[in-house]
């Protein structure tokens, strides 16, 4: 491009941006931009990639479940709401659905109860769940979970402690033919992840099949790639313990006696 | 080299002559000053040619003074310069989204002789222009932001002030693109997505309930604090599709990665600055 012409559009693009980005009612994107806040009250980058993940996956499952519904939070506004920070069901926006005369509750951000009775908050969760009307809100049991990590640069392993922790703590039932992820889900959603638009890098997928999650790289682009797929993680699922030593009683007694 | 020099509105001439009242905030002109002859079309303008004052007289008239300013028959430039070009390299101009502002209200304005010579060079400080309009179109806070990571490239130690765009320009660009874009990108993304979720859902649904992004909230339960973040995502979306900052499609590369291109292209800076960071 001629640097005139360059300048004369820079300008006027500039100008564009200037007007929206000085709009009133939009300092928050300037704390978006920011995102350095401490006090964790603002919304940033990482929570609008959380709730980009949220819409993705809901858009995949739509054509697939029953009635699906927004389910309102208590709060006194109408409207719905996610949170931007941890917290509790009952006061947060989330997707109710059923799937073969059974619910599902699809949510983003809010508290579940590990096996100790802490409280988790992972990204995304799939509950399901016999709630009778949409006034309860009771976490139902945890089927799978997903975390969104944004990243300016690279993917970095931290992201995968968390993930790590929580596999642990929370009881997710194991994979199995055609269970309800394969349902609701393209294949490289069928299993709980750590979602990130971050470039792939090199993990160690033994230790991610022995934990059952997967790193979804590139998310939401032509690049999308989940380590390890879905099927790698249906060859790896539990093994049958390993068949007993037959006894010999009479050893067996004889070692008593000595 | 002539010891004053000035801008001239075309308009402003008749033959050689100009008729200038003089007041507070209005150039005094000399004899044997240098003039750049200037012109408006729409919000551009255009500097079309040089001429020289020979002689001035005063008067007074109705309490004021007025010049009688004869010049010599212009010289016009091979071809016009704009100022939306040169702005970024003169020192006249600060407010770099509105330089024809500088330019609108007096006929007659005074310019230093760095300013002259740039315009009459039609020279290009690329560093500085890039910076000053990327640098104008950030929100107050963002701008901070952006001092506050580069504290160290920033001459604070010395007087504060900016004296050269070269190290400060590629800085700028890339914050941009980091910081600025990747919010955009994703903010439009999510409204692409939600739009898309949407139909579907009114699709499938016998309820019919539309989800209108416009009613999209995201919210703190404990601190009461609440985002209307549908609307500025589809704004976001708007500003994506609309602004060649940020414009990723086929054939038509972001201004952003031009900005690279030219500033890694720019020839070495010919003026010195004496700038603050703001206005």
């Amino acid at each position: 491009m001629e640097r005139s012409d360059f300048l004369v559009a820079l300008s006027d693009a500039s100008r564009g941006a200037n007007s929206f980005l000085n709009a009133q009612g939009r300092s928050w994107l300037a704390t978006i931009i920011a995102g350095q806040d401490e006090d964790a009250e603002e919304i940033d980058i990482d929570r609008v990639f959380e709730l980009l993940c949220y819409f993705k996956f809901l858009d995949t499952l739509t054509p697939h479940v029953q009635n699906l519904r927004l389910i309102p939070g208590d709060g006194r506004r109408t409207g719905y709401r996610f949170p931007y920070g941890p917290g509790n069901k009952e006061n947060f926006a989330f997707f109710r659905f059923q799937k073969d005369n059974r619910s599902y509750d699809i949510c983003c951000g809010t508290a579940l109860t590990d096996r100790d009775g802490e409280k988790v908050h992972p990204d995304i969760s799939l509950q399901r769940g016999t709630w009778n009307s949409t006034a309860d809100k009771s976490v139902g049991q945890v089927i799978a979970i997903w975390d969104g990590k944004f990243h300016e640069s690279r993917f970095s392993k931290d992201d995968l402690y968390q993930m790590n922790w929580w596999t642990d703590v929370l009881n997710l039932p194991a994979y199995a033919a055609a269970d309800i992820l394969t349902q609701l889900f393209p294949e490289e959603l069928q299993a709980s992840a750590v979602i990130t638009n971050a470039a792939s890098a090199d993990v160690n997928v033994k230790q991610l099949l022995r934990k059952r999650f997967s790193i979804i790289f590139n998310f939401s682009t032509v690049d999308q790639v989940t380590l390890p797929t879905r099927a790698e993680h249906m060859a790896n699922g539990p093994q049958p313990a390993p068949p007993a030593e037959p006894v010999n009683i009479r050893e067996f007694i004889e070692s008593l006696n000595d | 080299m002539a010891e004053h020099y000035y801008a001239v509105n075309k308009s402003s001439i008749s033959g050689t002559i100009i008729e200038h009242t003089l007041g507070p905030y209005r150039a005094h002109v000399r004899e044997d000053s240098d003039l750049v002859i200037f012109s408006f079309s729409g919000e551009e303008v255009y500097f079309t040619g040089t001429s020289r004052t020979t002689e001035v007289h005063e008067r007074e008239q109705d309490d004021h003074v007025v010049q009688t300013i004869t010049i010599e028959e212009l010289r016009p430039y091979p071809e016009e310069r704009r100022l939306s070009v040169l702005a970024g390299s003169l020192e006249k101009v600060y407010r770099f989204l509105e330089p024809s502002r500088h330019f609108q209200r007096r006929p007659i304005i005074r310019l230093t002789e760095q300013d002259y010579v740039t315009i009459a060079k039609n020279t290009i400080d690329v560093y500085r222009s890039t910076f000053r309009i990327l640098f104008e179109s950030l929100p107050v806070g963002v701008q901070a932001d952006f001092i506050r990571l580069h504290l160290d490239v920033f001459p604070w130690d010395r007087d504060g002030r900016i004296h050269t765009y070269r190290e400060l320009a590629p800085l700028l660009v890339k914050f941009y693109r980091t910081e600025v874009s990747s919010p955009l990108v994703l903010l439009r993304d999510f409204a692409v997505v939600h739009e898309k979720f949407s139909q579907r859902l009114e699709a499938n649904t016998e309820q019919g309930r539309t989800l209108d992004i416009r009613n999209l909230v995201v919210g703190a339960q404990e601190t009461r604090n609440f985002i209307g973040f549908g609307s500025v995502a589809q704004e976001a979306a708007e500003l994506m599709r609309s602004n060649g900052l940020f414009a990723e499609t086929l054939g038509n590369p972001m201004l952003l990665q031009e900005a690279e291109a030219q500033l890694r292209d720019a020839p070495a800076e010919v003026n010195s600055w004496n700038d603050p960071i703001s206005w």
